[in-house]
């Protein structure tokens, strides 16, 4: 069930705020940047909510807008600055919580997450850590269902290839 | 399309992405609360700049103010001449008052003694003044 009410805004961002930032950190790695984005988009996502189904497909799809819109501006700035920042690794930082049990997994998760497509990527994470449903996640980018659900299998037979060696303790 | 997920997306989703900070709330609820929302610390701290730069302004002018020559004084206002305009004629009837008695005075200074006693005598009782004292005298 999906909270609801006027006032249930911290409901919302409780719920799905981790998810929002590891959406936002694809195209903002860094975590107050995404955390700027994530704030911008959900202002935007609460004052229209109403207007707008599934809504969390809605919230998602917003942070997707904002998250561009971050990186067109920061493209334009970089170019000016001639900063190589293309070249840096997608995730300089952690994007899971820390898994004493298996380090190793997680960080090999987050290498070969990087190394999705971002097409791929932006699906997989929809899935798995924003809960949504393929038709929820064809509403948030825009694109038909069926090509939301056969990304998700690429990205996940790419990381089943890529994390056999890496399995997890336990 | 199944929604279902095997086991090894399941070890996938056990991990836990890092979440948003508590300052993240706080600019939301600052941002749905109708105020500017802080997009960065460094935005607040160049608004208290600002702020701090109008009040250190606003506190030289007013010492400068304090400081600085005393006021000029001001020119004293001509005192207010009343005008006092002596009668030019008065009788022995002419009840008591200044200008009648600046009129006397200009006449000479025994005609305004007569005509004070005149009025004297006239508000106490007649035994108590010599009978020379007579209204001829302010003639």
């Amino acid at each position: 069930m999906e909270p609801g009410g006027e006032r249930d805004w911290p409901t919302w961002l409780n719920r799905h705020g981790p998810a929002l930032v590891l959406f936002a950190r694809q195209w903002a790695p860094a975590r107050s940047d995404a955390e700027d984005i994530v704030q911008e988009a959900f202002i935007k996502f609460w004052r229209a909510r109403g207007s707008a189904k599934p809504e969390t497909a809605y919230l998602f799809a917003c942070v997707r807008t904002s998250a561009l819109d971050w990186l067109r501006s920061r493209t334009r700035r970089a170019r000016r600055e001639k900063d190589a920042a293309g070249l840096k690794p997608l995730f300089a930082e952690p994007v899971f919580e820390r898994f004493p049990e298996d380090e190793e997994w997680r960080a090999a998760v987050e290498r070969k997450l990087s190394e999705l497509p971002s097409e791929q990527r932006e699906v997989l994470v929809l899935k798995l850590w924003g809960s949504l449903t393929f038709r929820e996640i064809g509403v948030a980018l825009n694109i038909p269902q069926d090509t939301a659900a056969s990304r998700y299998r690429y990205a996940l037979d790419f990381l089943r290839r890529n994390l056999e060696e890496v399995r997890p303790n336990g | 399309m199944d929604d279902r997920m095997d086991e090894f997306e399941e070890r996938l989703r056990s991990l836990r992405p890092v979440g948003p900070t508590p300052d993240l709330e706080c600019r939301v609820s600052a941002g749905l609360d109708g105020e500017p929302a802080a997009a960065k610390p460094r935005i607040g701290i160049w608004v208290v700049a600002a702020g701090l730069m109008a009040a250190t302004l606003v506190l030289c002018v007013a010492l400068a103010r304090l400081a600085g020559p005393a006021a000029a004084p001001r020119p004293p206002q001509p005192a207010k001449m009343l005008a006092l305009i002596p009668r030019r004629d008065f009788t022995a009837d002419d009840p008591p008052t200044r200008a009648v008695y600046s009129a006397a005075l200009m006449r000479s200074p025994e005609t305004l003694d007569a005509l004070l006693d005149k009025h004297a005598r006239s508000l106490m009782p007649p035994e108590r003044y010599p009978s020379p004292w007579r209204n001829a005298d302010l003639q």
